[in-house]
């Protein structure tokens, strides 16, 4: 993409700045010290990237007076669109709003707004694309660095420092990582550590282990012995403790003995003898009661039997009695019914000749029967209602529509007329007014004009440079003409001859001179003159080798000047042609302002001050021409509407006059309907549907009067029927006159009521005959139970021995204590046979009767404490036992050993993994640092190749290449002779020459779809006359290589003229935006 | 079956004096029954599995156990086969200091033999020699324990005509360099002599060389039947006089594959010795070649692999398998994902743990270590091209690897205690293979950092 145009409207100083005329390659753009260069190159980051934000002593370009921050870029980007970038600044939006439109004024941020950051970030971009001389010296190495490795790896994402950094991170992860972030090696060195000390821990269980087992074996035996011995003494004191414990029964059973001889008498009596006398007493009394109970009863009963007495005909006539009750009950309700419906009858009677009265003289019972008033008729009337009813509405509607169009054709003409009369006004104001194509013309005349004094200023310039080349071309020429004259001078060898013949000659003479070499000094003159001799083809060589050198030298200056030589004239002949076409250009814009004047003027010679004039006059009768055809285009609505309005009252009057005609229709059809139907043709609607509505009322009343009259005969016939049954059943019976006195209802009833009477009495005497006879059987069953009682009593009294209820009494409570001192005997017998272990009771008695009480008490309690303390050591003993057996099996069943092992293998298992994993990393880790020295040193990537070309073309092949170490900071450069120096030794300009050359390589390599324009602000003060030149001309190559926009802002006219005149140039003008 | 029956008193039975006098007179001149007994070897009571690194607590507890469970099965063939007694060639526990679990699953097995009549002749090796050897074990009823230097032990067989004489050595020290298969000597008039040593034999790589000694020594020694220790696989060197290693009870790590067990040796001749092979380890270790097509999923190829684990013990069940597989074949993204992605190999694994026989898994590792587009790379002019081929010359340059090594290891040895490495970490210029195989995996993972490179 390239800037075409930069308007600031308010950013710092430069309000309303506006440059245009901006093309696709290098321009530069030149301006004295306070003319807004760095504004400009500010504002362009701005629109981009956004306005600064206050920050310390930080330059934000606020304009004066508080007014925010804004302008525009037009931008034409490489696929043929031209977008308007406008950053406005807000309140409470420092950064600004950024708008991107299109030429039609649409909205295209959504499209463009990646594209237009290219996915750098400010920073980046005013490292790479817009800086001055301060930030050519700051070079982000970082992204350059990462760039060239890029490159070297093939893939732009990858940075194989990153891989090493990754791959160095991971490997000390691996030794020692965040305890969340899972094992590293030394926390599981650390845990195998810790088993291992553990292990130690248990290396001496299994000693102790053996030696407990020996305790377990001795504490065994001793225990044993123990054993024996308390169970000796156990059994002794077991013997002894049995016999002490029966002492006090022994007592008890001889006394009970004695006891026992003083009841004798007690030994008869029968058994459970005296409940049981009780028991047949309480029974007999019992039965005494319930037998006079019962004879009593049965008087009762047949005195209530003798008072019944029911009536036999009443009896006998039961079944139909019961019908005819059945029958009154049916009709019990008809008497009042009948005279209901009679009552009803007659008022429906006088109800619809009262309402036969209200329809009118005319109207008789028979004519309203003859009438038929059916929906369909109501119906009928209806819809005719409803139609005329809507014709009517429809009528006035129109109506009031035509006066309302009658009044807004009224109002229209006054509206007309005072227009017309307002445009006869404004007629003679809007002469002179231009219109948008004059307009248009006027402005392209000025951009033409400007043109041809900018083209006539490059002429003037281009002249003196063909000057300044013509002069070089001069001094060229009489360089090589002088290197051809040294040329020349070189070949003069007879001389070099003759003085060579001469020594020759000299030689033979002085070694001729010691002929015939009799002395020393014969011989030393030989020697001399061989000397002499000898010299001469060694100095011939030298001379021969010198002139070589020197031929060679001045052959290749020759052709050095002569290459300069057919640049100068090339280019001299380049730039007569551009001024030719310069020229050219020139003249075919003139024809192109004479045309416009033309056009707008109709003078093709007007000048710049009747253009102004006609823009004048244009601009003072703006305002007339656009209120006169705001006016006419009102106008013309206006009539528009009147010539609307006109037809649609038209239209209005005959749909009146088409609904008044189909209301007469109407009415005709009324009259005929009301005649057919006998309601006389004067009825209105409303009237004849209330007529309707009322004779269909009064038929159907009719219609009830006769249904009532029917039913009241039935009911009629039924109340007789009932009447006759009645009497029928009396009379048979003799008791005709029965409830003589009551109604027939009543009587019926009455009679059912006797019957039923009659019929319980019957059921209730039959009742207590059975009751009587049951009473009588329970009387003879009693009387036999009771004589088996007195004879069981009897029997009792046989056993004991007695004839009286007292002396069995007196009996039963001896013979109790007699049993009770028996019982307890025996018990006690049982008891010490048993618990003593003998035989029978005469072993016993033996055994006991031989017993000295007191010694075997003494003898039990020395036994008891002997067993105590035998029985407290073998508890002592079970108790180490236990404890020793507890960590003897703890011992055995032990499998921390095992656990712990296992854990460590485990541990080893993953530390031997993690290991690996470390040694996988570490080789990484040198192997790819070693691939990356050696590809430093050996292969340049293609950055700093171009860095290095672009660096060798700028320094004239002083310095051969860039190096830029990967892991280093510092940039090297080496120069012709192969040495590499460091960055800090370098020169000022050479240094900015180095980064200037890396980052165009950088940019170049980027790669950008729409590239940024390249911002440079003079950047090349520095320089010295020659490099600058050869940087501004690799500048120009570099734009038309990558395509790149440059603009160079530079306030030195030194350095403007140092870019090729192919290269467009503008000033920064102050034109004020309109 | 004949049993056996150890005449010589208590207080004769032990190490100093390994002789047991058989009872002549009871010998029946004519008749020559079988006998059988069982041979063991490298039990290494008490040893971890290692190489796993992560563990299953129920597994975790069945792998510690199965050392001991191993010696019990070897104890319960014994018994139910009735044999005439049992030779154990040394290791039979794995460290100089055993547990008191270990030491107790010992005697208790040793109990159970000589309750049931069955003699044991013990001679110990490298892991548990005389001088360390539990005082408390040497005096077991019917363990005959050999002393250091080879001598025989009688055992008398009533129905057996010359008698059997068991001959045997154990090692005194953890390292014993000399020949004792030398030493050995068959007496005259001796019916069958079984040797016993824990011993390596020439030609056997991967071992540590203790008591060194040849086949022709064994062969010269005038043995029927040799019964060997120290090498952990099962093996049978020669076949007359019979020369063989049981192996060990019970795999503990990946290079000890396969079933394993004990030997049931039967002379049914006076030369005519076979061995039959009793599988008695409860887990078993196996790595498998796991094939992968392009078409295969995931779920193929845990079918796969769980059909390759689905295996049944010959003889007595197994409890669980440990297993490695190496994903062979041409699916490069399923090779990645089995061995890289955390839920496939953790599905793997659940998958094999609920098998009949649960199978856990060892490792999944890829056969091939580079894929085909680091190959393109490694054609490439570029700096990863550079590096590969750099990592690929460095390693067929002996030289240049030691060197690389040794730096490695200078490093390696300040943060990690050498005695936690394996042995190709420890010495700088040994194992090349191992360091040969790191770079190239060095190369071939900086590579795909290149390739998979995300900022």
């Amino acid at each position: 993409m390239w800037v075409q145009e930069i308007a600031i409207e308010h950013f710092g100083a430069a309000n309303g700045l506006r440059i245009d005329g901006l093309g696709p390659g290098v321009t530069v753009i030149f301006g004295p010290n306070e003319a807004g260069k760095s504004t400009v190159l500010e504002f362009v980051r701005s629109v981009l990237f956004g306005f600064r934000k206050k920050s310390g002593r930080l330059n934000i370009y606020e304009p004066p007076e508080g007014t925010l921050r804004s302008g525009w870029l037009l931008l034409s980007t490489d696929r043929g669109h031209r977008l308007r970038l406008t950053r406005t600044e807000r309140r409470g939006q420092r950064e600004g709003w950024l708008s991107v439109t299109d030429e039609a004024g649409g909205d295209e941020y959504a499209r463009w707004a990646d594209l237009l950051h290219n996915g750098l970030d400010r920073a980046a971009y005013e490292n790479l694309f817009a800086f001055g001389l301060e930030g050519l010296r700051t070079l982000d190495r970082v992204a350059l660095r990462d760039k060239i490795l890029a490159a070297a790896v093939g893939s732009a994402g990858t940075s194989p420092l990153q891989v090493l950094k990754r791959i160095d991170e991971a490997a000390k992860r691996l030794l020692k990582r965040p305890i969340r972030d899972g094992d590293s090696i030394s926390i599981l060195q650390d845990r195998i550590r810790q088993i291992d000390r553990r292990l130690r821990e248990l290396a001496d269980k299994p000693e102790r282990y053996f030696h407990l087992r020996d305790r377990l074996e001795a504490i065994a035996q001793e225990r044993s012995a123990l054993q024996r011995q308390i169970r000796e003494a156990e059994v002794s004191l077991s013997v002894l403790s049995t016999t002490l414990r029966y002492e006090e029964k022994w007592k008890r059973l001889l006394h009970l003995e004695r006891e026992l001889n003083d009841h004798r008498d007690g030994h008869r009596f029968p058994q459970a003898g005296l409940s049981r006398l009780d028991e047949l007493l309480e029974r007999q009394r019992e039965a005494e009661d319930s037998l006079r109970e019962i004879v009593e009863n049965v008087q009762n009963l047949r005195q209530m039997r003798e008072r019944l007495q029911p009536d036999e005909a009443l009896l006998e006539h039961e079944q139909e009695i019961r019908q005819l009750s059945a029958q009154a009950k049916a009709i019990s309700g008809t008497e009042e019914e009948i005279l209901r419906l009679k009552e009803r009858a007659r008022r429906l009677e006088t109800l619809v000749s009262e309402e036969i009265a209200t329809l009118g003289r005319a109207w008789t019972r028979e004519r309203a029967d003859a009438t038929d008033p059916s929906i369909a008729l109501e119906q009928e009337i209806r819809v005719f209602a409803e139609s005329r009813r809507k014709l009517d509405e429809r009528v006035s509607a129109l109506k009031h529509r035509l006066t309302e169009a009658s009044e807004q054709c009224e109002r229209l003409r006054a509206t007309v007329r005072q227009k017309e009369e307002r445009l006869e006004y404004l007629a003679p104001l809007c002469r002179g007014f231009l219109a948008g194509e004059s307009l248009a013309g006027i402005q392209q005349w000025r951009l033409y004009r400007q043109e041809v004094s900018t083209l006539q200023e490059r002429l003037v310039s281009e002249r003196r440079r063909v000057l300044a080349l013509a002069q070089e071309h001069r001094e060229l020429s009489t360089s090589i003409a002088f290197l051809d004259e040294q040329s020349g001078a070189l070949a003069s060898p007879g001389l070099f001859r003759a003085l060579m013949a001469l020594l020759f000659g000299t030689g033979i003479v002085v070694a001729g001179l010691g002929w015939p070499f009799s002395d020393l000094r014969a011989v030393g003159n030989l020697m001399a003159g061989l000397t002499m001799c000898s010299c001469v083809p060694f100095v011939i060589r030298w001379k021969s080798s010198w002139e070589s050198r020197q031929r060679k030298r001045l052959t290749l200056e020759k052709e050095a000047l002569g290459r300069k030589l057919r640049l100068t004239s090339r280019e001299i002949a380049h730039i007569e042609q551009s001024r030719r076409n310069i020229k050219l250009r020139i003249q075919d814009l003139e024809i192109q302002l004479g045309r416009l004047a033309s056009d707008v003027l109709g003078n093709r010679a007007a000048g710049l001050s009747e253009i102004l004039e006609a823009e004048a006059r244009s601009r003072s009768a703006e305002q007339p021409a656009q209120e006169a055809r705001a006016i006419k285009e009102a106008l013309r609505m206006a009539r528009g509407q009147l010539d609307a309005v006109q037809n649609q009252k038209r239209e209005l009057i005959g749909e009146i006059e088409l609904a008044e005609s189909e209301l007469n229709k109407l009415n005709s059809r009324w009259n005929s309907l009301m005649a057919r139907h006998l309601f006389g043709e004067t009825v209105s609607p409303e009237t004849a549907i209330s007529v309707v509505l009322r004779l269909r009322g009064i038929k159907g009343k009719l219609r009830d009067l006769e249904a009532e009259e029917r039913e009241l005969d039935r009911l009629t016939a039924k109340w007789e029927a009932l009447s006759t049954a009645v009497s029928s059943l009396l009379s048979p019976m003799g008791r005709a006159e029965f409830e003589a006195g009551l109604s027939l209802l009543d009587r019926v009833e009455a009679l059912a009521r006797a019957s039923d009477e009659s019929q319980r009495m019957l059921a209730e005497k039959n009742t207590l005959a059975e009751r009587i006879r049951e009473q009588e059987l329970r009387s003879g069953v009693l009387s036999q139970r009771l004589l088996d009682i007195r004879d069981r009593i009897a029997r009792l009294f046989s056993e004991a021995g007695v004839t009286s209820e007292e002396d069995f009494r007196q009996r039963s409570t001896v013979h109790e204590v007699y049993a009770t001192l028996q019982q307890e005997r025996r018990l006690l017998i049982f008891a010490l046979t048993a618990g003593l272990g003998f035989e029978d009771e005469a072993a016993l008695r033996e055994h006991m009767g031989r017993i000295i009480w007191s010694e075997s008490r003494a003898e039990a309690t020395e036994l008891t404490a002997l067993l105590a303390n035998l029985r407290n050591r073998s508890e002592e003993l079970g108790d180490l036992n236990g404890r020793i057996a507890q960590e003897v099996e703890l011992l055995e069943a032990e499998e921390e050993t095992d656990v712990l092992l296992h854990e460590k293998e485990v541990l080893l298992a993953q530390l031997q993994k993690l290991t690996r994993e470390w040694i996988v990393k570490r080789l990484s880790s040198e192997i790819l640092r070693r691939t990356l020295k050696r590809y430093e040193s050996e292969k340049q990537p293609k950055i700093v190749e171009k860095g290095s070309e672009i660096f060798r073309t700028v320094t004239g092949g002083k310095f051969t290449r860039i190096l830029f170490p990967l892991e280093e900071d510092a940039v090297k450069a080496e120069r012709a002779d192969g040495r590499i120096v460091d960055e800090s030794i370098l020169s000022t300009g050479s240094l900015e020459q180095v980064y200037l050359s890396l980052r165009l390589a950088h940019v170049e390599t980027l790669g950008q779809e729409e590239p940024f324009p390249l911002l440079l602000d003079d950047i090349l003060v520095n320089f010295d006359q020659v490099r600058a030149a050869r940087t501004a001309e690799a500048l120009v190559k570099f734009s038309e290589r990558t395509g790149t926009q440059v603009l160079f802002f530079t306030c030195h006219v030194s350095i403007a003229d140092l870019f090729p005149d192919s290269v467009h140039q503008v000033s920064l003008v102050r034109i004020p935006t309109s | 079956m004949a049993s056996f029956r150890c005449l010589l008193p208590q207080d004769d039975r032990n190490a100093g004096d390994p002789r047991i006098v058989i009872d002549q007179s009871e010998r029946e001149a004519s008749f020559v029954p079988e006998l059988t007994f069982i041979h063991a070897a490298d039990v290494h009571l008490g040893r971890p599995f290692s190489g796993l690194d992560r563990s299953n607590p129920e597994l975790a507890a069945l792998f510690r156990k199965s050392s001991a469970e191993a010696w019990n099965r070897m104890v319960g063939v014994a018994v139910q086969r009735r044999v005439d007694f049992v030779v154990l060639a040394g290791d039979v526990f794995d460290g100089a200091h055993p547990s008191v679990r270990a030491r107790v699953v010992f005697r208790e097995g040793i109990e159970q033999l000589y309750h049931a009549g069955i003699p044991v002749f013990l001679a110990l090796g490298n892991h548990d020699p005389l001088e360390k050897f539990p005082d408390a074990l040497r005096k077991l009823p019917g363990l005959h324990l050999f002393a250091a230097d080879p001598g025989p032990s009688r055992v008398e067989r009533r129905d057996f005509t010359d008698g059997v004489r068991i001959y045997g050595a154990s090692f005194e020290r953890s390292v014993v360099k000399e020949n004792l298969a030398a030493q050995f000597n068959r007496d005259p008039g001796v019916g069958v002599a079984v040797g016993v040593l824990h011993a390596h034999v020439s030609g056997l790589e991967g071992h540590e060389p203790y008591a060194p000694c040849t086949l022709d020594d064994l062969r010269g020694s005038g043995m029927d039947i040799w019964c060997l220790g120290h090498v952990h696989s099962r093996r049978i060197l020669c076949e007359d006089p019979l020369i063989l290693y049981s192996g060990t009870l019970q795999g503990a790590h990946i290079r000890e594959g396969g079933p394993k067990g004990c030997s049931l040796v039967t002379v049914a001749g006076r030369h005519e010795a076979t061995a039959e092979f009793f599988s008695v380890a409860p887990v078993r270790w196996e790595s498998f070649d796991l094939p992968v097509r392009e078409v295969d999923t995931v779920d193929d190829v845990i079918r796969s692999a769980e059909e390759l684990c689905a295996m049944d013990g010959p003889e007595m069940s197994l409890h669980a398998t440990v297993a490695r597989f190496t994903v062979v074949g041409a699916s490069e993204h399923l090779a990645q994902s089995l061995t890289s992605d955390p839920e496939a190999v953790e599905l793997l694994a659940e998958r094999l743990s609920q098998l009949p026989v649960p199978a856990f898994l060892e490792s999944v590792t890829v056969a091939t270590d580079i894929s085909p587009a680091l190959e393109a790379l490694k054609r490439d002019e570029g700096l990863v091209g550079e590096l590969l081929r750099e990592c690929e010359d460095a390693g067929n340059d002996p030289l240049r690897l030691d060197e690389l090594s040794q730096i490695v290891l200078k490093e390696l040895r300040r943060h990690v205690s050498i005695s936690y490495l394996p042995d190709h970490y420890r010495v700088n210029g040994s194992h090349r293979d191992v360091w040969r195989n790191l770079l190239r995996e060095a190369g071939a993972v900086t590579g795909q950092m290149f390739l998979d490179w995300e900022p």
